[in-house]
């Protein structure tokens, strides 16, 4: 069987055995977006502090997938993390009850830090490759 | 007629029709991140430094999708996607996204690198045939008085090099105007025991002879230490986390020029040390054109 598929170099030989010297290359599999949030969404989460906010989005990919989540951590700062818990008025909590995936949705989980509604700024990527 | 059309590329041995996504490598059906730049960068860390930030312009005019690795102090290298949360943790690194940046950062959430601050847990004064709950130092009752402090859980590496150390005095209550003349010295032992009477015990080589201009009450005598605090870690038997013990000696100070610190009222007088060498943090960006705000 021959060798097929797409490679594209840019000023590297077309042959080099490194794949960082690829624009592109099939070989490897490229991690691709199955959905994306296409423009912010936002939530409210009550006080108190610790109050949990729990977003279900469903991706029907048949198997727990990659995702990859943005927020902005304490609203009209326009400082985008992408993480767990990290320094803000809201953070996203880790697994163990916290934010994961399952074969049919992911659940992020946020949670608030302050006293008071907090409504925050997020974006989310789900990827077609396992979790 | 709907018509599928694009390029699809899936793993040796997949069906071109396959309807699991993780069997295709590459479709024209699935948009990717989109590779923008990626940079390195580093910070550097000197003892005492609480935080530090980078930032990699990219002036994109957007919010882009990103991800950021950091070394972080054990040497390892992370994906920044986990950060401990600050509370109850101690160091942690985050990054964010902003329209012209991307800010990687690195701080500690109690403490500081390469330093330690510890408040004393046991006073002594020679007045009155030795006390324990407070220090008593300068000309005070018609005569010298002398008096030691004792700091316990004291961080630092044995053989550290220390870069500084203040022995901070904390004026309580003083007396009349003018300088008190003092002298103070470590106590010369691998871990000096709670006061009783340390009077005794054996003093460091290095001392401090300074003239104390006093401040206001409520605020702190700060003495440079350094040499002292070098000689009792620099002790074969010095172990992180020993108690150290200071001997402070009045110099012939002028009648009714004193200092005090009372145990467990107002400010406590602290022993703060930045030691050994500097530290650099490396970490690295990936930013894609997809935008995220």
């Amino acid at each position: 069987m021959g060798d097929y598929g797409l490679k594209i170099a840019k000023g590297i030989n077309i042959n080099s055995p490194e794949p960082r010297d690829f624009i592109f290359n099939s070989k490897y599999g490229s991690v691709k977006i199955a959905k994306e949030a296409g423009f912010y969404k936002e939530v409210t989460i009550n006080g108190p502090a610790s109050t949990t906010k729990t977003v279900t989005i469903p991706h029907n990919l048949g198997f727990p997938p990659m995702f990859m989540v943005f927020l902005e951590a304490t609203p009209v700062t326009g400082q985008w993390y992408c993480g767990w818990s990290i320094p803000g008025n809201v953070n996203l909590l880790p697994g163990g009850g916290g934010t994961s995936s399952d074969n049919t949705n992911i659940y992020l989980v946020f949670r608030n830090n302050t006293a008071t509604a907090k409504t925050i700024k997020y974006y989310y990527y789900i990827f077609g490759d396992s979790g | 007629m709907n018509k599928d059309y694009g390029f699809k590329i899936v793993k040796q041995g997949s069906s071109i029709n396959t309807t699991d996504i993780r069997d295709i490598l590459s479709s024209s059906k699935y948009s990717m991140l989109k590779y923008y730049k990626d940079q390195t960068g580093s910070v550097t860390f000197t003892p005492g430094d609480t935080a530090q930030t980078a930032d990699i312009q990219h002036n994109l005019g957007y919010v882009p999708a990103f991800i950021a690795y950091a070394k972080d102090m054990d040497g390892k290298m992370h994906y920044i996607s986990a950060p401990p949360y600050p509370a109850g943790y101690d160091f942690y690194m985050y990054a964010y996204a902003d329209t012209i940046k991307i800010r990687v950062g690195f701080a500690y959430g109690l403490t500081a690198y390469n330093y330690d601050a510890e408040t004393a847990t046991d006073w002594y004064s020679e007045y009155g045939g030795g006390a324990t709950t407070f220090l008593l130092l300068g000309n005070r009752y018609g005569g010298q008085q002398h008096g030691a402090l004792r700091f316990s859980d004291v961080d630092i590496p044995q053989g550290a090099t220390i870069t500084e150390a203040i022995l901070n005095v904390a004026v309580e209550f003083k007396g009349s105007a003018g300088n008190l003349e003092a002298k103070i010295y470590g106590l010369d032992e691998d871990n000096t025991a709670a006061f009783g009477d340390p009077s005794g015990r054996p003093r460091t080589t290095a001392f401090d002879d300074a003239s104390w201009s006093l401040p206001p009450t409520g605020e702190f005598s700060n003495h440079n230490v350094t040499a002292i605090v070098q000689e009792i870690v620099n002790r074969a038997g010095w172990v992180s986390g020993n108690a150290m013990g200071f001997y402070l000696l009045d110099d012939s100070s002028p009648t009714d020029v004193y200092i005090e610190d009372d145990y467990n009222t107002g400010i406590q007088s602290q022993l703060t040390v930045k030691y050994g060498s500097n530290t650099t943090l490396t970490f690295r960006t990936i930013i894609f054109k997809n935008k995220i705000a």
